[in-house]
């Protein structure tokens, strides 16, 4: 080909890298076809349910129940009963607020450029501590003029997020020591590890919510309230740590022995080897898997509608429960879907990110 | 100058044996007395209500109905009789996703790795979007569209002859046969399946005269499943009597839908592991095909696939395990599963640290059976070699 291009001949090679992927074989020819086919029903059917024929405004559910059309006005109706529930109305600023200073905490703590910083790891453990206790004394009230809510209150897409990120720091704590005590030297202290580990992991975590719900009213003293939502905090804390515990010992079996026979001949004790020698580079390899369990989490915490509370899964049922706008489900759905994908997604967008950074700084 | 002759061997507290010991019993220690506070407490709770733990209650009658089951539950049987109807429900629905997740997650898989851009793009979609939704919506929405989308038994939506799609279940046709032409259906088609099994796992490729006996034996039964079928079936077809459907076979929609919603989401994870099995196997395999004269089609099937199985089995079997485990969602839509029983059990009976023991001890078992099987599976294997 010249060095000019020929219209001609260069639009026909064009078109042929385009065509020869999707006709170049009769398999591939079959399945475009098919795929086309399906396309070109679904997505104008799709289009004018929900644009075209969609209502976006009204204040009156009559107007809905005629439509062939989606109707967006119900999610704008009840959107803040989905997201902020049963919490008092004229304070939702304070869910959002509390939602807004976790999610920051949360930026901050991935933030893979600040991870070589001295004491990071001691600074991160004090932000948590710091953003646990500020957001549910935002929550909570009860100081500072604000109006006490009870914990029972709590519910819509702030306790999806508390619940989960909360749970998934207060896990990764218990997953640290059950790990070790898994690779453990000492036979009792590994035996229970591994049993606690197995059998956290062979059941399914609606047992374990169950178990906290019914049975830890059982086992504490009696006059001693635990609320539904701690309970269930509980129960995400247990069940997260196990799964944990088994992707950090995989990162502690990538460690090579050399690593801790360097440890212990410059004379460090076994405690100060695993935490400044082993520990780092176990998270270094391990910090992938342990955001997809963070993903798994944060889906998981809408089991939580089993136990009747009412986080995001639980408002989207109690808004479309209204009998003013029976019959209209499938748009609130669609809503709480997509926040659920739009938190999962990003997360693992950023998994993918972070395994690719991670894996050019080995190299 | 210090000789050997003045070590002095450290204090007792500062030798591993003692450190070691004292470690072991100090966390049994703790665990222990964590344990008795737990107990003491549980003991003086339970005394309150002057209730004593005890299993005898899986023999009283159950006065509850569980909506569906196979094993003929009726209320009135007892509590022990729920719970075996329960652990049959769960496995029911678990075994009928899995094989549906298998197939969907392989085809997607494989889609995914297309050379067809379109083919690829719509797998992928599918994937993202079944793995960052929660499986517990899934299943609410799944039963929603059943029961407040379809249409009544009388309006009965029939994409096919015979298949009626109503807010009350699905209705299909079967055929009817005389309890001997099943058990005559059920020996061909052990026959049929060990032909089948036979011929695959020979290393004998060569033997063309041995290849076509196979074939015929199979043909046989087949045929002979075929005239069984013929001769002796009469087909149901459901109809409308009054208000609902009459004859033929229904599945509920509780049923439906935790079944759409696991086999659907299962199969984007199963997706993956396949996707990954395939990856896994090295790009001189595909080379080394093509330069013999395989086609796509036969690489795949032949070199690709067999080796990207032995990949993909241990994360697939560990799905299976979630697959079993997840299906405890389906008692958010009240599919009468073991741990739906276990509910109706603790606020018809109360005894809720028997009933969480019991669903544990069952949960358990699935769970250590199922990886018996993984490892007997990976011992065989490695026993072939590769």
């Amino acid at each position: 080909m010249s060095a000019g291009g020929d219209e001609g001949t260069d639009g026909r090679h064009r078109l042929r890298t385009v065509l020869r992927p999707l006709f170049g074989t009769p398999v591939n020819a079959a399945l475009t076809v098919v795929i086309l086919w399906l396309l070109v029903t679904a997505i104008p059917a799709l289009l004018r349910w929900g644009i075209a024929d969609a209502i976006w405004f009204t204040d009156d559910p009559k107007d809905c129940i005629q439509q062939e059309g989606a109707c967006w006005a119900f999610v704008g109706a009840k959107a803040r009963l989905i997201i902020f529930g049963r919490y008092p109305y004229d304070e939702h600023w304070r869910p959002l607020l509390a939602m807004i200073i976790v999610l920051a905490a949360l930026v901050l703590s991935a933030d893979w450029r600040q991870w070589r910083r001295r004491n990071w790891g001691r600074f991160l453990i004090g932000l948590w501590a710091v953003t646990i206790a500020a957001s549910s004394m935002l929550m909570a009230g009860g100081i500072a003029g604000l109006e006490s809510v009870e914990i029972d209150r709590w519910s819509g897409l702030p306790l999806t997020v508390m619940l989960s990120v909360f749970g998934i720091f207060l896990a990764l704590i218990l997953s640290v020591l059950l790990a070790l005590g898994r690779q453990s030297k000492l036979p009792v202290i590994r035996w229970l590890s591994i049993a606690y580990i197995e059998l956290i992991r062979g059941v399914p975590l609606i047992s374990i919510l169950f178990m906290a719900a019914l049975l830890l009213p059982i086992i504490l003293p009696s006059g001693f309230e635990i609320s539904k939502i701690l309970r269930a905090q509980a129960a995400f804390v247990m069940f997260f740590a196990a799964y944990m515990a088994e992707v950090l010992r995989g990162g502690l079996q990538a460690i090579p022995r050399g690593q801790y026979e360097a440890a212990e001949t410059i004379g460090l004790t076994y405690w100060e080897a695993t935490f400044k020698v082993i520990l780092p580079q176990v998270f270094r390899l391990s910090i992938p898997s342990l955001v997809n369990v963070f993903i798994a989490a944060f889906k998981d915490t809408s089991l939580v509608v089993i136990i009747s509370m009412h986080d995001l899964m639980g408002t989207t049922n109690a808004a479309i429960s209204d009998p003013a706008w029976s019959g209209i489900y499938i748009e609130a759905y669609a809503f709480t879907a997509m926040v659920y994908f739009i938190f999962c997604g990003g997360i693992s967008w950023y998994s993918q990110k972070l395994e690719r950074h991670l894996k050019v700084g080995r190299r | 100058m210090t000789t050997f002759g003045d070590y002095q061997a450290p204090p007792f507290w500062r030798r591993p044996f003692f450190r070691r010991s004292a470690a072991q019993i100090a966390v049994v220690v703790g665990l222990l007395a964590v344990l008795s506070f737990f107990i003491g407490n549980a003991s003086a709770n339970l005394a309150k209500t002057s209730t004593t733990l005890g299993f005898g209650f899986i023999w009283s009658r159950a006065s509850f109905e569980l909506g569906e089951g196979i094993t003929g539950f009726v209320a009135g049987d007892s509590v022990l009789a729920a719970f075996w109807a329960g652990i049959v429900n769960t496995l029911l629905v678990s075994l009928a996703s899995i094989v549906t997740a298998t197939v969907l997650g392989i085809a997607v898989g494989i889609l995914r790795l297309s050379s067809n851009p379109l083919s690829r793009l719509l797998s992928s979609g599918y994937i993202e979007l079944m793995r960052n939704i929660p499986l517990i919506l899934q299943m609410l929405f799944w039963y929603a569209v059943i029961t407040r989308s379809l249409p009544t038994p009388r309006k009965a939506l029939s994409p096919i002859e015979g298949l009626y799609l109503t807010n009350r279940g699905v209705y299909f046709s079967v055929i009817q046969m005389p309890p001997s032409a099943f058990w005559a259906l059920v020996a061909l088609s052990v026959l049929l399946l060990a032909t089948l099994a036979a011929r695959a796992t020979s290393r004998e490729r060569t033997g063309s005269l041995g290849r076509l006996g196979d074939f015929r034996l199979a043909g046989a039964a087949v045929v002979a499943m075929l005239a069984v079928v013929l001769t002796t079936g009469s087909v149901d077809v459901p109809e409308i009597a009054g208000l609902n459907f009459k004859g033929g076979a229904s599945i509920t929609p509780e049923f439906t839908a935790v079944f759409l919603g696991l086999s659907i989401f299962s199969a984007a994870f199963i997706a993956e592991n396949v996707r990954a099995g395939i990856l896994g196997v090295s790009a001189g395999q595909k080379e080394a095909a093509a330069s013999l004269g395989l086609r796509d089609g036969q690489t795949m099937r032949l070199v690709v696939l067999p080796q990207a199985l032995k990949i993909s089995v241990p994360p697939i079997a560990s799905q299976y395990l979630d697959i079993v485990k997840n299906s405890s969602l389906a008692v958010a839509i009240a599919y009468p599963e073991i741990m739906r029983v276990a509910t109706v059990v603790i606020s018809e009976v109360g005894r809720s640290i028997e009933v969480i023991a019991i669903i544990m001890a069952v949960y358990l078992s699935i769970s250590l059976a199922i990886s018996a099987l993984m490892n007997a599976y990976n011992k065989a294997n490695l026993a072939k070699g590769t």
